[in-house]
């Protein structure tokens, strides 16, 4: 990092307070037109805005126009796009690409002047002439040298491309570009994750400045795109730049705010996703067959329920069967209950498990001795009753074979 | 083609001055360039950190205090650096041990340099009075040069205009006062600083002067309460604080301030 400006304004982008940023890129009307989620643009920022993204990248066109949108002191950061490419016209759009275009069209000081807090720019690796891939480093040195100059940071996005790119030394050429970037001027660096942590734990070393995962194409679900970005911080990433995951999202503010829980509120992509528990449910065994008898759902509740990694505190248990072994689960017959001379168990009026009112319990094990299947067991001289772990039952997350299913009744 | 605009200059203006929030206080804690050391600054990490934690909008540094305390100024939350361009020996009055004899005025920094230091914003003088016209003429050349940089770079510039002299008079302050915010209104400034115009009605006439400008009220005295809430009613945009005024209960001085002004505490 040269010089007083480009610190100022990267801690505008990367929070000081725990040095992670959430970027959302919106620039895809350049390179793609109007795709879902870009048409209404001012309409996707404002949502992503109050989501509490760190920054936006936009378009130098889009810059001037929507500016307005980053005026205030709780408005996010805006990043430029600088440059412009051809190179992700495939052949589902109109007009795929044929040659490999790439052009500068803002310098950093027009950037400067619509208000950039910094810019972004592509490097590509994997020409089929050398010659272009040196034009492209000689590119990115003059805009480092031009950013350094008046106090902007300099993102470069480096990307492996084209037909000398291989599934065998696409993840090394992402290190190698990312470390290239960093020698040429980068301050950040927007790159994909390679899904391997120890690996990118490396590359993030070798950076030496911060890097920002993309969120990279559309993720089938919100916990899968969540869960790249939980790995990828944990490898030493210091955020993400989502793009289309978020733009194209029904409510891109939700999804930021998501994003948000994960980079700056260090909570786990499961712990963000886990829904709301609606309606009564009921715990099955939907696919007894295919129990190993790993107790691995026995583990997962002990250690929901604080008790540790053993298998004394669950509230479920794993024995042998004629085939091979059996999870035995709760089937909230109710009998517990019934067996209670002290009223002490109740149904939960949501969800439809037992519940324990402890004040009213004397330890007496009538439930536990009631009940047919034996899931109800007495620990320090009270039952322990399956509380479906409020909506999302961990046995049923852990298991590696999806024996156990949650069906709402 | 020329893409800039006004855009980077209104982003980067309402990040100290937001036409959505209540009135903006900015401390101006660059008095060392031309008087040295002052009371609450003269170690200035510390007695900057205090002004900053007190809650301002911005602070006015020398270009060389703004490369030094660059990292009190990082993130969303900090406030905004506004660097000083220029130098005037204006404040060395009779209790200078070098009071001026003839008020002189030279720039220190440009536009780009201001952005490589990472200032939001730039702060310059216009003053009116100069016993010779030239003078004048000169500080005119300089802040309009200053402002055309400053487009380039989308670098809101803030100019005090003040009347300063023997040629001003009581007779002639307000219309002074006036002239001075409207000159450098055309000069290319985003937003005057000001001294208190003596009156509720004189401010306004004031800010009618200012046009599209938004105006700051400079005080001297941080507890000025008339001042400040008679300029606000007549349309302030906010108010510079001389940190010399401030000493060394900055905190508690700006906490005043920010009630005054409806900030909270």
């Amino acid at each position: 990092m040269s010089g007083p400006g480009k610190e100022i304004r990267l801690s505008r982008i990367i929070d000081p307070s725990d040095a992670r940023a959430v970027v959302i890129a919106a620039d895809h009307g350049y390179m793609l037109g109007p795709i879902k989620g870009v048409i209404d643009l001012g309409r996707t920022i404002a949502s992503v805005t109050e989501g509490g993204a760190d920054g936006i990248l936009v378009s130098p066109g889009q810059a001037a126009k929507i500016g307005y949108l980053f005026r205030g002191k709780d408005r996010p950061a805006m990043l430029v796009r600088a440059d412009w490419t051809n190179a992700f016209r495939s052949k589902t759009y109109t007009l795929p690409s044929r040659h490999v275009q790439h052009r500068y069209m803002t310098s950093p000081r027009q950037a400067m002047a619509l208000g950039a807090d910094a810019i972004v720019i592509y490097f590509f690796v994997g020409y089929a002439d050398d010659q272009e891939e040196a034009q492209h480093v000689s590119r990115v040195a003059r805009y480092a040298r031009e950013c350094e100059e008046i106090g902007l940071p300099l993102i470069v996005e480096p990307i492996p491309l084209g037909e000398r790119i291989t599934g065998a030394n696409y993840n090394e050429l992402v290190g190698i570009s990312i470390r290239m970037s960093a020698e040429i001027g980068a301050d950040a660096i927007k790159a994909p994750y390679t899904n391997d942590v120890e690996m990118y734990r490396d590359v993030v070393r070798s950076a030496g400045i911060p890097i920002l995962i993309l969120g990279g194409a559309k993720s089938k679900t919100l916990r899968d795109a969540l869960e790249v970005v939980e790995e990828a911080l944990e490898s030493g990433a210091r955020g993400t730049v989502f793009g289309r995951n978020v733009v194209q999202a029904p409510d891109p503010g939700a999804m930021v705010r998501s994003i948000c829980q994960v980079v700056h509120g260090r909570k786990s992509a499961r712990e963000v996703t886990r829904p709301v528990a609606e309606g009564k449910m009921k715990l099955r065994v939907s696919r007894p067959r295919d129990c190993t008898g790993c107790h691995i759902c026995e583990i997962a509740c002990s250690a929901a329920h604080g008790a540790g990694y053993g298998l004394e505190s669950a509230r479920l248990f794993v024995r042998p069967s004629r085939d091979g072994f059996r999870p035995v689960v709760c089937t909230q017959c109710l009998k517990c209950v019934e067996a209670c001379q002290r009223r002490a168990l109740a149904v939960d009026s949501k969800l439809g498990c037992v519940v324990l009112d402890a004040s009213k319990c004397n330890g007496c094990g009538d439930c536990a001795e009631a009940c047919p299947v034996d899931v109800v067991r007495m620990d320090q001289g009270r039952p322990l009753f399956c509380d479906l772990c409020g909506g999302i039952p961990e046995c049923e997350e852990w298991c590696p074979r999806e024996v156990l299913a949650s069906v709402r009744r | 083609m020329e893409l800039s605009s006004q855009m980077g200059k209104e982003i980067r203006l309402s990040k100290f001055l937001d036409p959505s929030g209540p009135p903006a206080i900015v401390v101006k804690a660059d008095q060392g360039l031309a008087v040295g050391p002052i009371a609450g600054l003269k170690d200035m990490e510390s007695g900057l950190a205090a002004i900053i934690a007190a809650g301002v909008d911005g602070v006015v540094l020398s270009p060389g205090q703004a490369g030094r305390q660059a990292h009190l100024f990082k993130g969303r939350r900090a406030p905004a650096l506004l660097v000083r361009s220029d130098w005037s020996n204006v404040a060395r009055n009779e209790s200078f041990p070098l009071p001026w004899k003839r008020m002189t005025h030279v720039a220190v920094a440009g536009a780009k340099h201001a952005a490589f230091l990472g200032a939001q914003g730039i702060v310059a003088s216009f003053y009116v009075g100069y016993r010779d016209d030239e003078d004048e003429a000169d500080n005119l050349e300089a802040v309009s040069q200053l402002a055309a940089e400053c487009f380039q770079y989308g670098l809101p510039l803030l100019v005090e205009a003040l009347p300063v002299g023997e040629r001003v008079t009581q007779h002639n302050y307000l219309d002074s006062l006036k002239m001075s915010g409207r000159m450098s209104l055309e000069a290319g400034a985003d937003g005057i600083i000001v001294p208190y115009a003596g009156a509720r009605s004189s401010m306004r006439e004031v800010v009618e002067a200012a046009g599209a400008a938004p105006v700051l009220l400079l005080i001297a005295d941080v507890l000025d309460a008339k001042s400040v809430s008679e300029s606000v009613r007549a349309g302030a945009k906010g108010v510079v604080v001389g940190g010399a005024s401030l000493g060394e209960a900055a905190q508690s001085s700006i906490g005043e301030l920010s009630k005054l002004l409806g900030r909270g505490a």
